[in-house]
């Protein structure tokens, strides 16, 4: 008898001694605390040092960074180079995977600290870092490795197979934007 | 001035007065009780609760009535309707109603029946009719389920409830609050709670089984049934049945106060404040609605035996048990 509700008090006691103590909570709009090493925030892109090799579009699960490509003489040597006019990076879709970063050759692109992605339109979440902006809303289509030519026509028939025949003269010139 | 004291007095307008004064009281009490309870579930937790509207987080409640009136009453397809809406209306007039017997200062009581805690015990039990109501028009499983163990639990529990106020009804010789409260004297070695001790307790037990508190909180049952009897119910329906929650719960501590630790009589002669002896009462009654909430985020729930055991097989025995000491104890002395 005597030990009955003597848990029911000890809990209250504990209770009672919490509901006076320091509280633990990091309010944070105001606190920030540091991010860890190597975080992965959102995306941002060094213009200057991208040399529009595409790797990262190619290479973007989501398919949230479209690049729109021209040849321009950027360095003055005479010799017109690949080059970024329009780059956009669709913060809707990306998934923080890395890749992108990982695969690019001059490290021009990279992660940030930030991570408050928030809009209200899903559109404004579209960051655009080129001189041209990208319409985000279009699906960039990754040039297809044309290796699993001979599957794909056993699979698809022959009506498809024919009509890149007809058409890759009349098309050809206008394929340098990939956008 | 006297005259339109006067006025005050007549009949129809004090009989609006004190109704809109009584509306005001519990909405507010509801809504203050609402950021009360987070508040101290927050610091209890070792967090700081809402604190984000206002300064402090005080405006809380505005922004939660705000934005309970603005969102959409959704009922289910196959409930009645007619029951399933005034399940609500059930459960918080008889709330509200109640605050009508209690004396809050020496002359403030709107209504000084003679038979109040007569009147108490049977418009508190109405309450049980609204749970029941919610359970069985909302056509839902869960909600049948908490309906029915809140039957059980409120009916149960009416037992050591009443049993538990007749030992101070003896002592006082009457069922008006007033009186009691009168009886009780101005110094709190006088109060019942010291001479009805096992019955404060009991009242107190079973006060928080009758308002459906956490370590009763079976018709709710957060994690087991969802929500009870109120599964269904969103927007106002939602926040008119947690406002007779708190009404009453405001409800069972000022009855406790009133019966057993003095009403608004100053614990000490010498802090008697006379007409703002209402002071002490709302003291006393916050006090015993802390007490509440240290209970509901420290206490874990009872199960279904273990809350019938309690209530039939402890509480009852205690007060039958009390009963005859205060009967004997009165005929000795």
């Amino acid at each position: 008898m005597p030990q009955v509700g003597q848990g029911i008090l000890k809990g209250m006691g504990i209770t009672l001694k919490h509901l006076f103590g320091k509280k633990i909570t990091r309010m944070y709009p105001e606190y920030k605390r540091d991010l860890p090493e190597r975080s992965r925030g959102m995306l941002t892109v060094d213009m200057d040092r991208c040399i529009a090799c595409l790797q990262c579009m190619r290479i973007c699960p989501d398919h949230c960074i479209s690049i729109e490509q021209t040849k321009r003489d950027a360095d003055g040597s005479g010799k017109p180079k690949p080059y970024a006019i329009g780059f956009v990076i669709d913060d809707s879709r990306c998934m923080y995977c890395s890749l992108c970063v990982e695969v690019c050759p001059v490290n021009c692109i990279y992660h940030t600290e930030e991570f408050e992605a928030q809009a209200y339109n899903r559109l404004e979440l579209a960051r655009q870092f080129g001189e041209r902006p990208v319409d985000p809303t279009i699906d960039p289509k990754p040039p297809v490795k044309k290796k699993p030519k001979k599957a794909a026509a056993s699979a698809d028939g022959d009506a498809p197979k024919r009509a890149p025949k007809k058409v890759p003269p009349k098309k050809a010139p206008k394929e340098g934007a990939a956008a | 001035m006297q005259t339109v004291l006067n006025l005050l007095e007549m009949e129809p307008i004090r009989f609006f007065i004190s109704f809109g004064a009584i509306l005001f009281l519990v909405l507010n009490l509801a809504a203050i009780l609402t950021m009360a309870e987070r508040k101290t579930a927050g610091y209890i937790q070792l967090r700081y609760g809402p604190n984000r509207v206002g300064p402090r987080g005080l405006l809380q409640p505005a922004a939660d009535v705000f934005k309970l009136f603005t969102k959409e009453n959704v009922s289910p397809g196959r409930a009645d309707l007619w029951i399933f809406l005034g399940a609500p209306i059930a459960m918080f007039i008889p709330a509200a109603a109640v605050w009508m017997v209690i004396p809050f200062a020496p002359n403030a009581v709107v209504a000084n029946l003679n038979i109040g805690i007569l009147f108490f015990v049977a418009v508190t039990s109405i309450g049980a009719l609204g749970v029941i109501m919610a359970g069985y028009g909302s056509h839902s499983t869960f909600s049948l389920l908490g309906a029915l163990r809140g039957a059980a639990q409120m009916i149960s529990y009416e037992v050591p409830l009443i049993l538990s106020l007749l030992g101070v009804i003896m002592l006082t010789g009457s069922l008006s609050f007033v009186d009691v409260v009168n009886s009780q004297g101005p110094n709190f070695w006088g109060w019942y709670f010291l001479p009805q001790l096992p019955m404060a307790l009991t009242f107190y037990i079973a006060g928080l089984a009758e308002v459906k508190r956490v370590p009763f909180d079976l018709p709710e049952g957060e994690s087991e049934i969802v929500g009870g009897f109120m599964v269904e119910y969103s927007g106002m329906t939602w926040a008119l049945i947690q406002a007779s929650e708190f009404a009453s719960m405001g409800l069972m501590a000022s009855i406790n106060v009133t019966l057993f630790f003095g009403g608004w009589q100053p614990p000490l002669e010498f802090l008697d404040l006379g007409n703002f002896n209402w002071i002490w009462f709302g003291l006393k009654t916050a006090l015993i609605m802390f007490t509440f909430q240290w209970i509901r985020w420290s206490v874990p729930r009872l199960r279904m035996d273990q809350l019938m055991d309690l209530g039939w097989k402890i509480l009852v025995p205690i007060t039958l048990v009390w009963l005859f000491v205060t009967a004997g104890a009165m005929l000795v002395f």
